[in-house]
């Protein structure tokens, strides 16, 4: 959908063709996510079948034109109005580690949680001596990025409060 | 390491508050060392005893047990004054809040140290301005703190903890009463600082955000360090766990 979005908006500026949609794909979305020519190709090609594009005619070397529709236009404000939030919690791998941490308990159970917050606050040293990234786009990019990460150590901190206040109860498993 | 004199050393520290049923143990055998020009971050639960390390570490406090070092002076050995001076000239404090007087202008919270430690008040004005225009304090200096906002007050007590040649800065939590921007720009500096002057920073926080520009992150759990994340170890550590 992500994808599906963004070409939409950059139809909605101007016609253009796939290599093109792609460099701006990859511009607007400050570097975050590298796109194939032939990923553009496929999601056109879905959104030909949807109404949501037409297709204009040839470029200056040959190139198949793509324009937006108003079925486009309004999955485009649908899209950019909607706003994505998980309903259920993530279940991805990190989570599913500490959550069996906690439950493992004590010493161990803590250590575990020590290396996930050690790597996570190596990610971040490691992003903080690259540099910010050049541009604001790609600047603001890397933030969310790195505010996804301050979010998961924080996290740890109430998964560790959680370990300390079970072991202290003598309710360790 | 290195074989220099690590700027601050603790050696087995034990803090203790309180006797019998009511003592409260704030550091149990605690050691680090931190070497001239290094960057520490301390991190830590709420009362795992990062504050007392940092309150330990500016002789703002006994140790219980162990001993400080700041250089190759044990803290022990010193008198009151022996540490007061200490302060002044050596190792400079920045709290969260409350760093400057409120009847002394930016300029003249910075050249405090110098003219206790007896420093003549032009050349204490020149070092004092010099130690502002590091921190580029913008507009005039000879604004009280109530006219300053909470990062240009921060900016003013940082230059007071590196004015004449600090070889050591404590923070305590510095960008606690700040908005995250300004919190950014503060610990930049710092960070900045460390490098150009070559003083060591040891920084007490509960952001990762800021833990990050630090060389190395301590961590404080019930009073002793538990891990110690260096970059370099725990890159390769990733590298090897990720097959």
């Amino acid at each position: 959908m992500t994808v599906r979005g963004v070409l939409l908006s950059l139809l909605a500026e101007g016609d253009r063709h796939g290599y093109q949609l792609k460099v701006d794909f990859e511009e607007r979305t400050g570097g975050l996510w590298p796109l194939n020519v032939g990923q553009v190709y496929t999601t056109l090609d879905r959104m030909l079948r949807d109404d949501a594009v037409v297709e204009r005619g040839k470029g200056d070397a040959d190139q198949r034109v793509f324009g937006i529709t108003e079925t486009g236009r309004r999955e485009l404000k649908e899209w950019l109005t909607t706003t994505p939030v998980d309903s259920t919690p993530p279940r991805d791998e990190f989570v599913m580690k500490v959550l069996l941490a906690v439950q493992l308990g004590g010493k161990e159970g803590l250590a575990l949680i020590d290396l996930q917050r050690a790597a996570l606050l190596a990610e971040l040293q490691r992003s903080r001596r690259d540099g910010r990234p050049r541009g604001d786009v790609a600047a603001l990019a890397n933030d969310a990025f790195l505010g996804r990460i301050e979010a998961d150590i924080n996290w740890l901190d109430r998964c560790e409060a959680r370990l300390n206040e079970q072991t202290k109860a003598g309710k360790k498993r | 390491m290195s074989e220099q004199t690590p700027a601050l050393s603790f050696v087995d520290v034990v803090k203790r508050y309180g006797q019998g049923a009511t003592e409260v143990r704030a550091l149990t055998d605690l050691s680090l060392d931190v070497a001239p020009g290094e960057f520490v971050a301390v991190m830590g639960a709420s009362g795992s005893g990062k504050s007392t390390l940092l309150h330990l570490a500016g002789g703002l406090e006994d140790p219980t047990a162990g001993r400080v070092f700041i250089g190759a002076t044990a803290l022990d050995e010193l008198d009151a004054t022996g540490r007061a001076a200490l302060r002044r000239r050596d190792v400079g404090i920045v709290f969260q809040r409350l760093n400057l007087i409120p009847t002394l202008t930016a300029i003249e919270n910075v050249m405090l140290p110098l003219e206790l430690d007896g420093v003549a008040t032009r050349s204490a004005r020149e070092r004092a301005s010099e130690a502002l225009a590091r921190v580029e304090l913008p507009g005039p200096l000879d604004r009280y703190p109530d006219d300053l906002s909470g990062g240009e007050q921060q900016r003013v007590a940082i230059a007071r903890a590196i004015v004449g040649e600090r070889k050591l800065m404590l923070a305590d939590e510095p960008t606690g009463a700040l908005d995250s921007v300004t919190g950014d720009k503060v610990i930049e500096l710092l960070a900045s600082l460390v490098t150009t002057t070559g003083c060591a920073l040891v920084l007490v926080t509960h952001e990762p955000r800021y833990a990050s520009w630090a060389d190395r992150i301590v961590r404080v759990r019930d009073g002793s360090v538990v891990d110690e994340t260096r970059p370099s170890t725990i890159a390769d550590e990733i590298e090897a766990r990720g097959q």
